[in-house]
């Protein structure tokens, strides 16, 4: 492979990493958070006809392995729903972001459920309302429990994105394949996707264990 | 504030609790008084911590009532306003981890009674110089050693300017030699005529502090007085035999001690 060649299928690479890996893992954390927080308060509710259908989904999305989530998003329920073609973007978005939100909606519960009971008690004695409570003092401690492994399953949903190749989505495992098909330079590229790879992974572990030790002083209780 | 000698503040009236088919309260009927100390004594599982939180309204007892200030709590549809008049502090003393002890303090002045975060911090201040931890204002709960964390929960429930302090076994998650510090500012509260509803097993402190004694077993008040009643002249044998074995214990305690 000449030089030239290997930058420019190196910018190819990094291209599609970012244009389709990393924004998919972006918007699907994103937009992931904040269902998963709904469905997690759902899944503590007093009343069965909310908590049951939200524990269902909850627990056949996470018997469900991803790739099979993906060809349903992308196949199943457009075919199910009319037969209009879906964008494949916006498919695997779907798909990753339905998924992450039944992982992370047990870690959001888990991380509510872990605050003792009398913190609560103990801030409504002093006359704060119950948003008050749940605002000020129970959420900042649960979301302090729960970011380690958000963050955890994030990275995991980040190698996750790029099942979207199977879909058709041109990220950069499926753009490694490709150039292959042209180039036919196997060692080279796949080394080359694994060490794009590698960097992206070692940079955001390094990341993700910076923001836990600025947590972990604080939760010494 | 009103400086009525003996205006009740809270009225147990017939008051039952059940917690599913278990009754933890049966028929409590008591006052406390404005200026009362009440000490609420007796074993564990007797309903002593439920009683209190009946008071504001933290637990939902279904038959009888509680009078706080002349409000029925059953009734009441502001608990929020009634609970800023009623200061409780807790056995384990729940501080809020994430937060410095002033800002623990200055929460509810900010959010409940609307003050500038200014005017909260000049209020928590004075009080928190007052019961001798204002050093540790800037630092967080777990810096801090059982009983200065105790005082904070004091300082915080304090400084909404309650008309009672309800205080919940305050010294039983305390090591011996912090037990007194905190002691101590009950004494000071005392003295300075705030009304005190106390559950404890220190009753060495509740014949000295207190002016009323309630006793308590299996969700009954089984036994009460004034101070002096309760502790020299009470017939009730239950009571007989749990004086006897309280100072028995502390007999044997200073035995062991100084041996």
């Amino acid at each position: 492979m000449t030089l030239s060649q290997f930058l420019s299928n190196l910018y190819a690479l990094c291209w599609a990493l970012f244009k389709y890996n990393v924004t998919l893992t972006f918007l699907a954390v994103l937009f992931a958070f904040p269902i998963a927080s709904f469905l997690a308060l759902g899944r503590l509710s007093r009343y069965r006809a909310v908590r049951y259908p939200i524990t269902a989904y909850i627990n056949i999305v996470r018997s469900s392995p991803l790739l099979m989530v993906m060809f349903w998003t992308y196949y199943t329920f457009p075919m199910l729903l009319g037969g209009a073609s879906v964008n494949v973007f916006y498919a695997a978005l779907i798909a990753l972001t339905a998924f992450e939100a039944a992982y992370f909606a047990e870690f959001i519960r888990a991380g509510l459920q872990s605050i003792h009971k009398d913190q609560r008690t103990a801030a409504l004695a002093t006359g704060l309302k119950s948003w008050h409570v749940s605002l000020y003092i129970i959420w900042p401690q649960a979301v302090r429990r729960m970011l380690p492994s958000l963050l955890t399953q994030s990275i995991i949903a980040f190698q996750d994105s790029t099942l979207a190749s199977v879909i058709g989505l041109r990220e950069v495992v499926r753009m490694t394949g490709i150039i292959n098909a042209v180039q036919v330079r196997p060692i080279w590229l796949y080394s080359m996707l694994a060490g794009i790879y590698l960097c992206l992974c070692f940079v955001i572990s390094r990341f993700v264990r910076r923001v836990e030790r600025s947590t972990v002083d604080l939760l010494s209780v | 504030m009103v400086n009525t000698r003996g205006e009740p503040i809270i009225e147990f009236k017939d008051l039952s609790l059940w917690y599913g088919n278990f009754q933890a309260l049966a028929d409590i009927n008591e006052t406390v008084n404005r200026k009362d100390c009440v000490v609420i004594c007796g074993p564990s599982g007797s309903g002593k911590s439920s009683l209190l939180r009946c008071v504001n309204g933290l637990e939902k007892f279904q038959q009888g009532d509680v009078m706080v200030r002349g409000v029925s709590v059953k009734d009441c549809l502001d608990l929020a306003k009634l609970r800023s008049h009623v200061g409780m502090v807790f056995q384990r003393f729940e501080l809020y981890p994430h937060m410095t002890c002033l800002s623990n303090v200055t929460l509810a002045l900010r959010k409940v009674l609307k003050l500038s975060k200014a005017e909260a911090e000049e209020r928590a201040k004075q009080v928190l110089e007052k019961f001798g931890v204002m050093e540790q204002a800037h630092k967080y709960p777990a810096q801090l050693s059982g009983g200065q964390q105790q005082r904070i929960a004091i300082c915080r429930a304090l400084v909404l300017e309650p008309d009672v302090m309800m205080f919940d076994e305050p010294t039983s998650a305390l090591d011996p030699e912090m037990i007194d510090d905190v002691l101590q500012v009950l004494l000071q509260l005392v003295k300075e005529g705030m009304t005190m509803l106390i559950v404890t097993h220190e009753m060495l402190f509740a014949r000295d502090v207190a002016n009323k004694i309630v006793f308590m077993e299996k969700g009954r008040i089984i036994d009460r007085g004034t101070t002096e009643e309760f502790f020299s002249s009470s017939r009730n044998p239950r009571t007989q035999a749990f004086l006897d074995r309280v100072f028995r214990e502390k007999r044997a305690e200073e035995k062991r001690w100084f041996r």
